[in-house]
């Protein structure tokens, strides 16, 4: 039984000439237990696809089934109460409440649940002892180090108990040492059952996950089970192929690169063709580096 | 879980204590102004209830000019102020017919004396002079604290009984009996002194601490024209025929006028009635100007909470992703411009029962106060929390949780 369904999900910004397609029927099944790392360049789409899988965006066509439930046809109401209920988000820039202590950010999903204040509080003591917060409960963001703010965003996406954990560059702004203890802390969540979907930029992630998904131009164009330890294959190879600086030029050094990869010469000439479409939509390009450059 | 909101409301104005006063301002002013004006009329009515008491229950009231408008089964309808002080239709004939109406048992007519007081160093120019009969004071209800009024015999003598505040402003002593004062040229002595009586400042009674009561046929005396009646006060023979006498004085008074209703009689409750709405329509007048600045606090409420929402768009987009509801946000803002409008109310309370109590202190006013008057005050500031709040809170639900989320 999948936890997440996808089938032929798109989404489609503006209208007319303007139309940007940010997902282009995309279809995934996500199993209950698996480590999922969804990986691509910036502007791929794998935002889009983390927030309709997140429930905090409505797919334009196609079917999303969470928990055997049409997310598509849920009213706003309802599918809060789903993202209440069904999904923990932890996010780049933590996002934690600054004027909330620890405890209460934890806490915080569960008072939309109208469950007691002692119930509450207690519930989110017992996620921050498991993150290794247990002395930290009455500090105020602001006091905390990066990892320790991730942690406390883990506990608060844990306290609910989610379906699906979602992980959007959990990494992003950690030092490496920090890094390290959170995605050792997601390892040990998907050991005890739980369901992760890891968005990532850095290949290393994936050794933590069970399985790959790399998005490019709003579609799947690779997904493979990958032994975790290791770094995927297919992440590996295409990390190479990110058009990181301007496409044109960077082609140049990409293509000695290539040629020297069985099979490259053919990789090279759909990464130009790619190239040049991405370059044909900078405002969507600019955009969304923004967006990675914040903080 | 609206305990919930409450408890955030307060964090989150706690957090800008500053910017919350000066939001709670326009309120607090609103409500100040509002709770003062509606206690001081009270008080005024009540002041005037107490001395249409001391009045006596069974005083008719005389008074030329049609005051009130009445409707077909006598109930007063409406109050012409202007009318009371400018007309002059009862004359000296008058006096006489009414005394001689079946069913009068006294009658006594209150003449206002133009002219100012002087006693051998100060002029008065506030005193009421007036002059009546000997028969009055049985029907003012008021007492004489020292000296005597005057009597049958004494008509003609150019006695004077005078208020205390007359008497200190006159002759800085509380007993000047003995003493002479000068009306128009002509030399009164001081025969008595009015025990001290409360009044309010507004009120269709006779203040008279400021008052200097003169024979009411020495007053004729004084000038070539008679004095200006002012009321003629009346008690019946029989108290419950009241009505029928006063039928009776009317039915008089109109053939005397040529079939002209040009004078008002007024029953004992109704001279009541009449200061009462006078009093009712100056509060409701200036408590309406007063609720304008209630309106104007009401925006600055919103205006503060539009900021706060458009601040506060990065913490609605982390409650949405968590799952907050569009209602649940709603209801959050909702609650913290209900929190800070009717905390500004109840401060507004505060303040006004303190202004209350510092105007019986220092003036001669006695606002009260009552419980209706806050329990207003509370709803009417909730109101303005309800009204001036829905339209940021609505916005602060509307907003889209991915664009919210990366609002910087």
């Amino acid at each position: 039984m999948p936890v997440i369904e996808l089938k032929d999900v798109s989404k489609l910004y503006g209208f007319g000439d303007a139309t940007t397609i940010a997902l282009d029927e995309i279809t995934l099944r996500i199993e209950k237990g698996e480590f999922v790392a969804i990986m691509g360049p910036s502007g791929s789409g794998k935002s889009t696809l983390m927030n309709i899988i997140g429930v905090l965006d409505r797919p334009t066509h196609g079917t999303y089934i969470l928990n055997d439930r049409h997310v598509a046809r849920l009213r706003s109401g309802q599918q809060a109460r789903l993202r209440r209920d069904k999904i923990g988000f932890i996010f780049q820039s933590f996002n934690l409440l600054p004027r909330l202590n620890v405890i209460e950010n934890v806490a915080l999903p569960l008072a939309y649940k109208n469950m007691t204040q002692v119930r509450r509080l207690k519930r989110a003591a017992t996620m921050l002892e498991r993150v290794g917060l247990g002395d930290r409960e009455y500090f105020l963001p602001r006091q905390l180090s990066g990892g320790q703010l991730q942690r406390a965003a883990i506990a608060r996406a844990l306290v609910s108990d989610p379906s699906i954990i979602i992980a959007d560059e959990p990494t992003g702004n950690l030092d490496s040492g920090s890094s390290r203890v959170v995605m050792e802390l997601l390892s040990d969540l998907h050991k005890e059952g739980n369901t992760i979907l890891l968005v990532t930029h850095n290949p290393e992630l994936t050794r933590f996950a069970s399985r790959v998904v790399y998005v490019q131009d709003g579609a799947v164009i690779g997904d493979e089970q990958s032994a975790i330890g290791e770094v995927s294959k297919i992440a590996r190879k295409m990390i190479t192929l990110l058009p990181k600086t301007t496409e044109e030029d960077d082609l140049a050094g990409v293509s000695a690169l290539m040629k020297s990869i069985p099979g490259g010469d053919k990789l090279l000439s759909q990464a130009r063709k790619r190239g040049r479409k991405r370059a044909t939509k900078p405002t969507k390009r600019r955009r969304k580096t923004n967006l990675r450059g914040k903080r | 879980m609206f305990k919930g909101y409450i408890k955030m409301a307060i964090t989150s104005i706690r957090r800008s204590k500053w910017r919350s006063l000066l939001t709670m301002f326009g309120v607090i002013v609103g409500i100040v102004s509002v709770v003062t004006t509606v206690s001081l009329g009270e008080g005024i009515k009540h002041q005037v209830t107490g001395e249409i008491k001391s009045y006596g229950s069974d005083v008719i009231t005389i008074r030329p000019g049609r005051l009130v408008n009445r409707d077909q089964h006598g109930k007063v309808k409406s109050v012409n102020i202007i009318n009371s002080f400018t007309a002059n239709t009862i004359t000296n004939a008058d006096l006489k017919t009414i005394a001689g109406t079946h069913g009068v048992k006294q009658s006594v007519p209150l003449a206002i004396v133009s002219g100012k007081a002087t006693s051998e160093s100060v002029s008065d120019d506030n005193a009421i002079i007036m002059a009546t009969t000997p028969d009055a004071l049985q029907l003012i209800n008021q007492k004489i604290e020292f000296g005597s009024f005057f009597t049958d015999t004494d008509r003609a003598a150019h006695a004077v009984i005078i208020g205390p505040k007359i008497a200190q402003d006159l002759f800085q002593e509380n007993v000047p009996i003995g003493r002479t004062l000068k009306v128009r040229g002509q030399e009164f002595v001081v025969w008595g002194v009015f025990q001290a009586s409360s009044s309010s400042p507004i009120t269709a009674a006779t203040d008279f601490n400021k008052s200097i009561v003169m024979p009411y046929n020495v007053a004729k005396s004084l000038s070539d024209s008679p004095p200006q009646i002012s009321q003629v006060l009346v008690r019946a023979e029989n108290t419950s025929q009241i009505n029928q006498t006063i039928q009776n004085i009317t039915i008089e008074l109109k053939r005397a006028h040529g079939d002209q209703e040009d004078f008002t009689i007024l029953k004992p409750d109704e001279t009541l009635a009449a200061t009462s709405s006078v009093v009712t329509l100056l509060t409701s007048f200036v408590s309406g100007i007063a609720g304008i600045s209630l309106f104007v606090g009401g925006i600055g409420i919103m205006n503060i909470m539009l900021v706060s929402v458009s601040e506060r768009t990065r913490e609605i987009g982390i409650r949405k992703a968590v799952g907050a509801t569009n209602h649940q946000i709603l209801s959050q803002f909702l609650t913290e411009a209900m929190v800070l409008s009717i905390t500004g109310g109840v401060l507004g309370i505060i303040i006004a029962v303190i202004c209350s109590y510092l105007l019986r202190i220092f003036t001669s006013l006695t606002p009260i106060v009552t419980l209706p008057v806050i329990l207003v005050a509370t709803g009417v500031s909730l109101l303005v929390g309800i009204i001036f709040g829905v339209i940021p809170a609505f916005q602060a639900s509307r907003k889209d949780p991915i664009d919210a989320l990366r609002y910087e």
